[in-house]
């Protein structure tokens, strides 16, 4: 499994940083994979230069949309939603750290994709 | 019965276990040369041309035509339609039967454990001509409840039903069903991509309106599906892909048809692939679909044997005598694709995800689950080094929590 998974990994699955829903969100995003059901909700604060201030999310799957998840809410704290469109996979997938198949991809970028407000039920590309 | 060896990938890939054969089924060498043999021996366009080779060609689709029907006792082999898969099948009665037959307002029954093939096409349909949709319900084992039955079936004017259930396995008993929606003035449209695979299927005896399967999920070429029409429905039906082939005589103002089933086929045909499966029911009836059924069956006990032994393991579905040759289920905290990917890394291939029934998942509450599938070439050493790896898996993920 450590093989696959690296520590980091199955630690941000078990332990997931910025889990649990905003009490006050300005905004809410949806997101899901078809594909195998990976679920994602993710609400977010602003300060008052328009950066997230605070973010929570909610969701369900597997190792890496999970694990994903929690390494995109550290990095999408204090960037802009402008920032965010402009975000590309390469840094986020860089921080997963591993091999990921087609498949597994879309569920690595589903946190990233939602924020960006194309979680719906189109195809994650 | 050891045949993995007229299996080319399987033998080619030594240690894969591969557990999937619900999704797609690996293929004979007989089936791969009879695609060759078309090509090399046989391949000219059929039903037009006056040369040997194109009559010989015509001679050899239309003796498929036959074998076809033979395998799944169909009377006349006119009522067999060469598609394009299960689903194109299913989509064919919903706009060449369905579109014509039903009005606003009529009901079309499907139940819960129905995949999208033989949901989608009728929602569409539905929206179309204002027609209802019911679900017919499942219990906690994920058969169908059988009862309120009168209620469900007020209004209905045709039942789409699924004969092995391809997340469940449920087998629906089929033989007392039809009989009963016919009572109620429903016609019937089986989904049989999970039973003709696996077991034998008699159309005479079962008598359904409409009956679909699918030549890759049964040792044949992908590319391919059939749908069985009897023969009272034909003349109720319109013609639903327009082109060459199909037609008697066309004109600028307008066109006469053939007959069905070539009222339906429209276009040149998939010839190679009607061939191949030719080649499968061929391989298939060697073994004979009993010992086939027999095979799988024993399979799929000893594998729900074994995961009833796991603490973590949650199967769905009913219990080994009442299922098809497969076995969906849960693992406590293990995402289904998360157990895909570990079983991979001991070869071991399984399905994970909603197995195109969203449906179903939603009404169990759950977003996905693995599956397990069983064919002729599978072997209960297979299924212990399956469960071997799936123990192996539950125990480094608890250590992992740590």
């Amino acid at each position: 499994m450590n093989k696959l998974y690296q520590q980091k990994i199955l630690r941000a699955y078990h332990y997931p940083a910025n889990k649990g829903r905003l009490t006050k969100p300005a905004q809410t995003y949806h997101g899901v994979n078809p594909f195998c059901g990976d679920e994602i909700v993710i609400d977010i604060t602003l300060d008052a230069d328009k950066r997230i201030a605070d973010i929570g999310w909610e969701g369900s799957g597997c190792v890496i949309s999970q694990a994903a998840a929690s390494f995109f809410s550290e990095m999408a704290k204090g960037k802009t939603l402008a920032q965010i469109q402009k975000m590309d996979s390469g840094k986020l997938l860089g921080k997963l750290g591993m091999e990921l198949s087609p498949t597994r991809m879309k569920c690595a970028l589903l946190a990233l994709y939602t924020l960006k407000g194309q979680g719906g039920s189109e195809e994650i590309r | 019965m050891n045949v993995k060896k007229d299996f080319p990938l399987l033998r080619r890939n030594k240690g894969l276990v591969y557990l999937d054969s619900a999704a797609t089924s690996q293929k004979p060498d007989a089936v791969i040369r009879a695609i060759l043999e078309w090509y090399t021996k046989w391949n000219a366009n059929v039903h037009r041309g006056a040369y040997d080779l194109a009559e010989r060609a015509t001679g050899a689709y239309e003796n498929s035509r036959a074998v076809v029907a033979r395998f799944i006792n169909a009377k006349d082999p006119h009522s067999i339609v060469f598609v394009k898969s299960a689903t194109e099948a299913i989509n064919l009665v919903a706009n060449a039967w369905a579109k014509h037959n039903l009005k606003k307002g009529d009901t079309v029954l499907l139940t819960e454990m129905e995949h999208h093939a033989n949901i989608v096409p009728w929602q569409l349909l539905a929206k179309e001509k204002s027609l209802k949709i019911k679900y017919w319900p499942i219990d906690r084992n994920g058969e169908l409840k059988m009862t309120n039955l009168s209620a469900l079936f007020k209004g209905v004017k045709l039942l789409g039903i699924t004969h092995v259930s391809n997340v469940l396995g449920t087998i629906n008993p089929l033989e007392k069903i039809i009989p009963f929606a016919r009572q109620k003035g429903a016609k019937v449209l089986v989904d049989a991509a999970q039973s003709v695979p696996h077991m034998s299927v008699n159309v005479q005896k079962l008598n359904p309106d409409f009956l679909a399967f699918s030549s890759h999920k049964m040792l044949g070429p992908t590319g391919l599906g059939v749908l069985y029409i009897e023969p009272q429905r034909t003349g109720e039906m319109q013609p639903w892909q327009g082109g060459g082939e199909m037609i008697s005589k066309v004109t600028f103002k307008e066109t006469a048809f053939k007959p069905a089933p070539w009222k339906f086929e429209a276009g040149t045909q998939p010839m190679a692939q009607v061939f191949g499966v030719c080649a499968a029911i061929g391989y298939l009836e060697k073994i004979g679909m009993k010992k086939i059924r027999q095979h799988t069956a024993e399979l799929a006990r000893h594998a729900y044997t074994e995961l009833k032994k796991i603490p973590e393991v949650a199967i769905l579905g009913p219990g080994p005598k009442k299922r098809g040759a497969l076995i969906s289920f849960t693992v406590k905290e293990i995402h289904p694709h998360d157990l895909a990917t570990f079983l991979n890394e001991y070869g071991v291939c399984i399905r994970a995800g909603h197995h195109c029934a969203q449906p179903l998942h939603d009404r169990l509450g759950i977003a996905a689950s693995a599956r397990v599938s069983f064919q002729i070439y599978n072997s209960q050493k297979e299924v212990d080094a399956f469960i071997g790896a799936l123990k192996k898996i539950i125990k480094e993920w608890k250590a992992s929590r740590q």
